[in-house]
């Protein structure tokens, strides 16, 4: 069976997946992205399935510099430059991800624009997103082969 | 609170007076009565909200006749003031003291002067005009654009002279009369019953503003209030992907399986939290619109005035009422709730897909380049070179034009003054880049280059350059998610302003999807 790994915040995301997608694949979960990472070094993983905001997560777990966004973005907003960072924080945990050397196909639920999923497969290699919380649609993103 | 609202209300009450005034006593009485309310006006309020008393008054008695051509007179130095401004000459604060001296100024020509303010970048002074101009209540057409205007000035210097701030006073009239008795002893009661009747008519306009408001849905209120639309934008998002997405979304896949009679139990389970624990539905429902609705500060409920949020209010009680446990024919009413939510997410996306933006091409940065030159002081500085563009195709930012245009010209403003003290050759340079980023949004970079190496040292928009005017920038920076940076560069120019602003992507977004 294949192994999916499911990366947020929270455990929505985790908790469809047992109800929806156990049957399919072994269900594996980290809420952050050293915790995946620590995951995909420990165990062979498929297919990624990722939260693109971490509201909840705290600034110390998040990926990217708080400061340094703030001074090159947001004209030294530190809260700004934070929330941006939460907003996107699923796609800097897939950068991390590639850049350590792990490619598998990564799906997102979120309405990317056309132009910004251009951007990511150029970025990040097999990206996928889905705009809702479609099982059937779901399983065939995470299964089809790239 | 608009401050014109209590304005308003006075004029009327004002306005009210006058006209018991002239319909009791002698003719010499009345025209002696409105004449003085109307002077008393203009010395309290020092402005143009007095021109209708005094417009009103009988031009065929006496101080009527004076008034008018009191008016009339002040009318030509207003204007004179209003050209002289408009060609950047000198003495424009002369004639408008002179016209002062005479009488109040005609609303109308707040327009002018806000838009002409707003053109050199005396946003205050701009921002003061518009409010004067719509608190005398112009037709609807022309208050819209105003207040359009108005709504997209940020704040930043006036050097404007303090001819119509807030509190000051015309000069004396040359004529003082002093009161009779009997004018007091009739002006007691008439007094009393002319506020009651300025009271009525205050509280008959602000229910007739209220009322108005009140039938105003989202798509509505957006059209007249753009510098809503960031924070509409974020709290649509927050609602779409909180709610909807996280909440109520994945409520399709169980429902579907109840409907069909397959659900296991532990699917049952998943619907039953996701409906009964944590917020209940509705408070969370209304905790995402109170927060919308605080950001606009509107004070009614959206879900009750615009029939979109209706709708998905009603789909979103039918799904928290449901009696448990769930039969198939009930799911399948649960589904079309469902269903009513996902259409209004997608409702949501377009009409965030359809807020704010400005399309960026050369035509807006040769716009920008020549609006400045041609003010007065920007003028004068030669220029051996000026080099405008390129600008990639399909570029778009979030930014409402005219903030973009002010963003633009106080950075381009600012790079002429400085190469005016630097030695030739003294060039000037405004490009478009757009940069990538690792989360795959992309930035617009609009790049203003110039050859003096003053202010290179400021660093971001909190640098030195503060003191040239650049708080409007930082303005519109913070309100739109732009930043600023100031870099050295080479190839014959000494720094570079870097303004950056997200991509909105949606045109191209859209022509991919036809």
């Amino acid at each position: 069976m294949n192994r999916l790994l499911v990366i947020e915040d929270g455990n929505e995301y985790a908790e469809f997946a047992r109800l929806f997608l156990a049957a399919h694949f072994h269900i594996v979960v980290a809420q952050r992205a050293a915790d995946a990472l620590a995951c995909l070094r420990a165990q062979p993983v498929d297919v990624l399935l990722i939260d693109l905001r971490f509201d909840r997560a705290v600034e110390a777990d998040l990926v990217g510099d708080v400061n340094a966004t703030a001074h090159r973005l947001f004209a030294g907003d530190r809260e700004r430059a934070l929330r941006h960072l939460q907003d996107q924080q699923g796609v800097l945990i897939l950068a991390e991800l590639r850049a350590a050397g792990f490619g598998q196909r990564a799906v997102f639920i979120h309405e990317f624009l056309p132009r910004r999923m251009e951007n990511l497969r150029r970025l990040y290699g097999p990206v996928h997103a889905l705009p809702t919380f479609d099982c059937a649609a779901l399983r065939r993103a995470l299964e089809e082969e790239d | 609170m608009w401050p014109g609202r209590t304005r308003i209300g006075a004029s009327a009450g004002l306005m009210g007076l006058l006209v018991l005034v002239t319909c009791g006593g002698s003719s010499a009485a009345r025209d002696e009565q409105a004449w003085r309310l109307a002077e008393k006006a203009y010395q309290e309020h020092g402005d143009g909200s007095a021109h209708g008393l005094w417009a009103a008054l009988d031009p065929t008695a006496p101080k009527g006749r004076e008034a008018h051509r009191r008016l009339a007179a002040a009318d030509q130095q207003y204007r004179h003031a209003i050209d002289l401004f408009r060609a950047n000459a000198p003495g424009v604060r002369e004639a408008m003291q002179e016209g002062l001296a005479l009488g109040p100024i005609d609303p109308t020509h707040y327009l002018t002067l806000a838009r002409l303010c707003a053109e050199r970048g005396i946003t205050l002074r701009a921002v003061d005009f518009y409010r004067k101009y719509l608190n005398q209540g112009p037709a609807p057409t022309e208050a819209t654009a105003a207040r359009l205007e108005l709504a997209n000035l940020a704040a930043g210097k006036d050097p404007f002279p303090p001819l119509f701030a807030e509190g000051t006073r015309p000069p004396e009239s040359p004529q003082a009369w002093p009161t009779p008795i009997w004018t007091l002893a009739f002006l007691g009661p008439a007094l009393a019953f002319a506020l009651l009747i300025a009271l009525a008519v205050a509280l008959a306009i602000a229910l007739i503003l209220r009322t108005r408001n009140r039938r105003r849905g989202l798509r509505r209120l957006l059209a007249d209030r753009p510098e809503w639309h960031q924070t509409v934008a974020y709290h649509l998002g927050c609602l779409r992907h909180e709610f909807l997405k996280h909440r109520v979304g994945p409520l399709g896949e169980t429902l579907r399986a109840i409907a069909r009679a397959t659900a296991s139990a532990d699917e049952s389970r998943f619907l039953r939290d996701r409906l009964s624990q944590g917020t209940p539905l509705r408070l969370a429902w209304r905790a995402q619109l109170h927060a919308l609705e605080r950001s606009m500060g509107i004070a009614w409920k959206l879900d009750a005035v615009d029939p979109v949020f209706r709708r998905a209010r009603v789909a979103m009680e039918h799904l928290g009422r449901q009696r448990w446990p769930i039969r198939p024919a009930d799911a399948k009413r649960l589904l079309v709730a469902h269903a009513a939510l996902m259409s209004f997410d997608r409702q949501l996306s377009e009409l965030v897909a359809g807020l704010v933006r400005c399309s960026v091409d050369e035509a807006l940065l040769r716009e920008v380049v020549e609006s400045t030159r041609s003010e007065w002081v920007t003028g004068k500085v030669p220029l051996d070179e000026i080099q405008i563009g390129p600008v990639p195709p399909g570029v778009e930012v979030d930014v409402f034009r005219t903030d973009l245009r002010i963003v633009l010209k106080n950075v381009v403003r600012n790079a002429i003054q400085a190469v005016a003290a630097a030695p030739a050759p003294r060039r000037l340079a405004l490009d478009v880049q757009v940069e990538p980023e690792p989360t795959g949004e992309e930035f617009v970079v609009f790049r203003v280059r110039d050859s003096s190496p003053s202010g290179l040292h400021a660093g971001d928009s909190k640098g030195s350059d503060m003191e040239h005017g650049l708080g409007i920038v930082n303005t519109a920076l913070r309100r739109y998610d732009g930043s600023m940076q100031v870099v050295p560069e080479s190839d014959g120019y000494a720094k570079a302003v870097l303004v950056r602003f997200f991509h909105s992507q949606r045109r191209l977004a859209s022509e991919d999807a036809a």
